[in-house]
Order: C-alpha cells, then structure tokens, then sequence
C-alpha cells in the first residue's frame, strides 16, 4: 500500500502510545508543517498556540474524555508533548483568521448511495479530502480497536484521534469544510466531534454527538448508514441545516446547501466557487449508479466521478493552483470509496487521477465489540386483526 | 387492548362524571406519575400545581367552556380534585423546565393516490413516558349535537389524538422551543376543540385563533382527501402540504423554523431526523399494495420500523438513557371505513386491532 496503514487497540492510553510510536515520523512532518502554516495563515506563533492549546481540554474533557487519555499517549509515544498533538487536533480551528487570505478551508467532495440506487445494491460512501498538499506524507489510516465501542478505520492526519471514516456499526462519516465564520470563538474542535461520531453503535448517538456539541466551525457531516440510510448536516456554532439524497445520492461540497445561517444571511457568499461546479459534477456522474451491475462497475463509477477534471485545477479531483501562495496550495490528499455492504474500504492516496484506489486489509466488520443495543431482545413482527 | 370508556350525554358535566366514573383507576396512575414528574422536571410540588392550575380558568372558560365542564365532571366522577384533572390536562405545559423531553411521536396521513387501496389512513406513533401505559385509554364521547369523537388520552384529559364523525382525523407531535408568552391555552383543550368541529374549516379556524404557549405539531386529515400539516407556536405557524400524497411529521420543525430561535435551532429530539425519512420509505410501498389488508400491513411496518433501535420509530427503552422512553400507543385510523386501529404499545410486539367502535356509527 502507497498509504502508511497504523492499527491500535487497548485503553485510550495504551492505544495512544501505539498511535504515536507507529506514527512518529508523520506527526513530526505534521507539526513542521503546521507550526509555519498558522504563522501564515492566522498570525499565530507556534508557541503561542502551544501556550493556549490547553484552553481546549475542560471541553474535551467534558465531550470525550477519553480524548485527552488517547492524545497523553500519542504525545509521549510520538516523543512530543502533549500540546503539539492538541495544537494538531485544533488545525481547523487555528488555520484562519488572517484578514488578507481566503479562509483556509477544507475542500472536499463528498459523496453517499443508498442500496437500492446502487446497480450492485451495496451502500457506498466516500469522498475527496482536499487539502495542503505539503500535508500528503502526513496521511495515514488508522483502525482502531477499541474496548466496548466499536471499530473504527479512518484517514486522519497523524496524530489526529478523529477525521472521516466508517466504523464496525455500519456507519460512515464524510466531511467538507463549509467556510463561514461566526459565534463562539472557542469551541469543541472537529476531530473529536468526528470521533464520537464514529464511536457511535447508532444513527441515534452520531446525531447525539452532532446536536449536542458546541463547535466554533462550520462544517458539513454526511452520515451514512448500511442499512440504507442518509442524513446530510451542515452544522454550525448555531443552528444545523440538514438535507436527504435524491434519487438514492447525495453530494456535498463546501457551500450551505439546506439553509443559509440567520448570522451571515445578508452577506454570505461562498468563499470556494469550485464547490457550486464539484457538486454538480459528481452527480452528473452519479446519476448513473442505477445503471452498474457489478460493484467492479460501481468502483469504477465512483472513481470517474471523484478524478473529474471540469475546472482544472481547481476540479473535483484538485490540483495545485500555481496562481496561490506557497502556504494555500491544496490538491487531493486522499480519496476514499467505502462500501458499507460488505466492509470494504478503498483509499487512493493523493489525486485519484494519478493514483489507484487500493483495498485496505481491514474489513469495516471484522470487530469483536458489539452494541449494547444488540443485547436488547427484539420481538416479533406486527400483526392487524380487524 | 386498550381500556375503552365509552361517554354519552348532550351535558358536558354529564359526560365528565361518566368519564371520571370509568377512567378512575387510570387518572390515579396519572396523578401518580406526575406528581413526581413536574416536581423533577419543573421543581413544582403537587400542593403547588393545585395551587395555581386555577389560573387556567379563565383562559380556558374563554377557548372552550364546555371543556372546562367536562373537567369538573371527571373531578367530581373519579374523585379527584378539580386542579388535579387540571394539571393533567396542563400536563405538556407543566413539564417545560426540560426542553429536551418533548413527546416524541411519528405521524403521518396517506391520501387516496398514496393509498393502494384507495382509502384515506392517518395515525401515528406516541412515544412517551415509560409509566405512563397504564393511564391511556381509549374515548369514545358522543356529545350531540356535535360529533362523535374517538381519541386515545392520557385518562382525566379532554383531547389528544384521535378522529371524529365527520371524517376528520387529528395527530400531534411534541416541538421543543423555548419560546412564547407565560400563561396560554394548553394542548388537550385545543385539539379537543377541532375534533369538536363539524367541518375543516372550523377545525382550521381552531388553531389560528388559539393563543398556546407550546410549540406542537398538528397533522390534520380529512376522509375526502384532505391533509396539512401545521406547525404550530405561540406566534406564527409553519405548513406543510403532502408530496405524492403522503405527509410524515415528527419532532423537529420542517416547514419552517420560527424567527424566534432561527439563530440557535438545534432539535433535542434529533432521531426525528430518520424517524421522519424511514416511515416515508415504508409508506412510499403503499402504493402498490394490493389490498385494504396490504396497505395496512405497509402502514404498520412503517410503525414498527427498528432504525437505530432502541431509539427508533418503533420506540423501546433504552437501558443507556435509563430506559425512560416507549411507544405507549400506535394508531392507524381508516377514515374511509371508520375503523380505528390500534395497538395498546409497542406495535411490534402487540399487533393492531381494531376497536368496536367505528368512526361513522
């Protein structure tokens, strides 16, 4: 595999050290990197985020405690300190604020099928991450065997405890920046929103773990379930908006969709004008699920969608645009195909034009945790006598 | 099945004796319950609710007097006081110090072009309390000359859910929102009022008029082929029209979000985010169902339906959460044929049958 693959279990702690040890060269890169870029981007000195990134942890800890444990562990097991894996789990949250620059925003393209609009009847969903192209080597997989939750594969960027992926439940989670700013100034970070989720045995708690933080970001979740079921949200520090497939599809870029923020209504302009063609795109190409007979057929379906040029370079499969600074130079880092169905999670690594999708060797459903739900007894089917 | 209390007198006083006489054993179970609850919800003793429920006379003598007899009456039948079977009917009202516990309930009507066979349905889901079963019971009340009305309620409430003589079928769902003025009309009295009404338009004219102080959803069907859903608050109400036929509603707002909270709108009741979808996709299969005894099936799979279980349409206790909530009821209500079916619970585990009573008798 072209893609650093990291497998953990145990304890928040244990599993931490394990993520940190095996992941070492890639948070090294990561916090190089970001210790310049939010010098860049947002004015902040690196040890200026590193004196206040403990203003995050009563949050945290109030949210998903077992965060703090997980990222103690990655900092001593990566040989860091435990600020620097903070600072890498606030990236989103530290990577705007200079009033010169666009909003630094994740541009992803983010895509979900249902079974019955599948040719092969599968459940699917994926998406192109978009982002610093000088963050590519910081990509990893990471699977994570955790203790009475269930088992989660994800590409997160080293030393991150959440980004976008699926878990041993059935349930995917895919992610795109949406640019607007407003409301609290600190808030609950989007990697730990997005591991609860995926700590989640149900539709039921990933839409609790959504409802019930308090984020400063906007940002949209696709949340797909294997049993056929899709909710698009675009969450904000305020109200959420939140959206349904047509046709058995839904995509999602990086503009508001559902709603329009009642704090940004009279001015609101999308700050990426590549996501209004993006969206477009891939359901043009999606549009033809119906008409696969095989998942081979599927997967290449997706693929053209997700490595359309139209707009280049500034297409759904992104290229650096030579006309931005050093520090804004985005392409796709990684670009995923989950089949909910029967496990199976693809991952090109880097732009999917250039790069083939690989089968990871983690199957979503090999996990020995099952939901405490399973272990209430389920009755029989309803009757009507009349 | 579900305790039946049949009432019959042109007077309401009457009416609400009969009632009081025949629902006392289930008011007791209410009564019960909710003195521990307003006092954990709203930090109000029972000597304190009985205190002040008399401040809703006024309100209520001016919305609906016939109503507020009926309530003397079952006080006086069941031997309960006056303010007791006014708190009961106050109750939504009285628990708002937690706005992150509404009713939770799925509703939904299918018109003739949803229908396979052809007839007009509505019902739903009522998802409360776990202790609060033993209190349903069935209504019938025959109150000439107005309409025949058959409702499921918590016993010692004047309305709820149900449907009436002329066809005209009315379910209810919870809407969290913190917002509104003091003291207004609660819910029983006004959904009381439009299964009181002879015809659409006054059961319409019911809720513009009404001053609330809840938030609640009303999904109103009519036996002709009618359906709209409302979203009703304290200031302005939402509306929503079917598509293809079919209207679906649960616990967060839909068709609009009302300017009050449009900044900060988050549902507590966020499952209703795929209870409302689910229940659609079920309901979609009715329209190729074969028979009155497909079509129904459809509709009580749609019910019973076990996304995200425990937390699902088909509500059971959740052992995480402390197991607090389950459907207590589900309804389907033919209005073509004036069946009313219904299950006394979990309809997965209790099946729908019908009542001895039909709507057009």
């Amino acid at each position: 595999m072209r893609i650093s693959l990291i497998e953990i279990a145990g304890p928040p702690r244990e599993r931490g050290r394990q993520y940190g040890e095996q992941a070492r060269e890639h948070i090294a890169r990561s916090i190089a990197w970001y210790s310049e870029q939010f010098t860049a981007t947002a004015s902040l000195q690196w040890d200026v985020v590193l004196e206040n990134a403990r203003r995050w942890e009563p949050l945290v800890e109030a949210y998903l405690p077992d965060a703090l444990e997980e990222m103690q562990g990655i900092a001593e097991g990566a040989g860091v300190t435990y600020e620097e894996i903070l600072a890498l789990n606030g990236r989103g949250e530290l990577s705007s604020g200079n009033p010169f620059l666009d909003e630094a925003n994740d541009e992803c393209s983010s895509y979900s099928i249902l079974p019955e609009a599948a040719g092969d009847g599968h459940a699917y969903c994926g998406q192109n991450w978009d982002w610093r192209s000088a963050i590519l080597d910081t990509v990893v997989m990471l699977r994570i065997e955790q203790p009475e939750l269930p088992t989660i594969v994800m590409q997160v960027e080293a030393g991150q405890v959440g980004r976008q992926g699926a878990n041993s439940a059935g349930l995917g989670l895919n992610a795109n920046g949406l640019s607007a700013r407003f409301g609290a100034r600190l808030g609950m970070p989007q990697p730990y929103i997005r591991r609860k989720i995926l700590n989640s045995w149900d539709m039921n708690e990933a839409l609790e773990a959504v409802f019930k933080s308090k984020q400063s970001l906007c940002t949209n979740l696709l949340l797909s379930h294997r049993d056929g079921f899709i909710v698009d949200l675009e969450t904000t520090p305020g109200r959420h908006g939140w959206g349904y497939p047509k046709d058995g599809v839904l995509v999602h870029t990086n503009h508001f969709r559902y709603f329009v923020p009642k704090q940004i209504e009279e001015t609101y302009r999308v700050t990426s004008p590549d996501s209004l063609y993006r969206a477009e795109r891939i359901e043009r190409v999606l549009a033809r699920v119906g008409e696969t007979t095989t998942s081979e057929q599927m997967h290449a379906l997706i693929g053209e969608a997700l490595s359309d040029h139209f707009g280049y370079p500034n297409s759904v499969c992104n290229h650096p645009d030579p006309n931005h600074p050093w520090f804004d130079q985005n392409e796709t880092v990684a670009s995923s195909i989950v089949d909910l169905t029967t496990g199976e999670y693809w991952i090109a690594h880097g732009n999917p034009c250039e790069n083939e999708y690989e089968l990871l060797p983690w199957n979503l459903y090999d996990s020995s945790s099952t939901s405490p739900a399973a272990r209430i007894p389920l009755r029989s089917a309803p009757s009507i006598r009349a | 099945m579900l305790p039946l209390v049949e009432i019959d007198s042109p007077e309401a006083r009457e009416r609400g004796r009969q009632y009081g006489e025949l629902a006392r054993a289930q008011i007791a179970v209410s009564v019960e319950f909710y003195k521990r609850e307003f006092e954990l919800k709203s930090g109000l003793t029972w000597e304190e609710v009985r205190r002040r429920a008399p401040q809703w006379v006024p309100v209520i003598e001016a919305f609906h007097p016939e109503a507020l007899e009926e309530v003397r009456g079952i006080s006086e039948g069941s031997g309960f006081a006056f303010e007791e079977i006014l708190a009961l009917n106050g109750r939504g009202e009285l628990r708002t110090g937690d706005p992150f516990d509404v009713d939770g309930c799925t509703s939904f009507a299918l018109t003739a072009e949803a229908s396979g066979d052809g007839h007009v349905y509505c019902g739903q889901t009522w998802d409360w309390r776990v202790g609060t079963k033993e209190s349903i019971v069935m209504l019938h009340v025959k109150q000439e000359p107005k309409p025949t009305i058959v409702m499921q309620v918590e016993a010692g409430q004047v309305g709820r859910h149900g449907a009436n003589s002329t066809g005209l079928g009315l379910n209810a769902n919870g809407l969290e929102a913190p917002f509104g003025f003091g003291l207004g009309v609660p819910a029983p009295y006004i959904r009381r009022r439009i299964l009181d009404s002879n015809t659409i338009y006054d059961a319409l004219h019911v809720v513009m008029e009404a001053k609330q102080a809840l938030c609640s959803n009303l999904l109103f069907t009519h036996r002709d082929g009618y359906c709209v859903d409302l979203e009703t608050t304290p200031a302005r109400h939402g509306m929503m029209e079917p598509t293809n036929g079919m209207l679906v509603h649960a616990n967060a707002f839909l068709a609009h979000v009302p300017e009050q909270i449009e900044q900060s709108y988050r549902p507590s009741s966020f499952d209703s985010l795929f209870r409302v979808p689910r229940v659609e996709g079920h309901l979609r299969r009715a329209r190729a169902a074969g028979s009155t005894t497909e079509t129904r099936a459809v509709i009580a799979s749609a019910l019973s339906d076990h996304f995200a279980y425990p937390n699902s349409v088909c509500t059971h206790p959740d052992p995480r959460d402390g197991g607090r909530w389950e459907t207590i009821a589900s309804s389907i209500v033919d209005l073509t044929t004036g069946e009313y079916l219904i299950a006394p619970g979990n309809p997965c585990e209790h099946g729908y049958e019908a009542l001895p009573w039909n709507l057009y008798s």
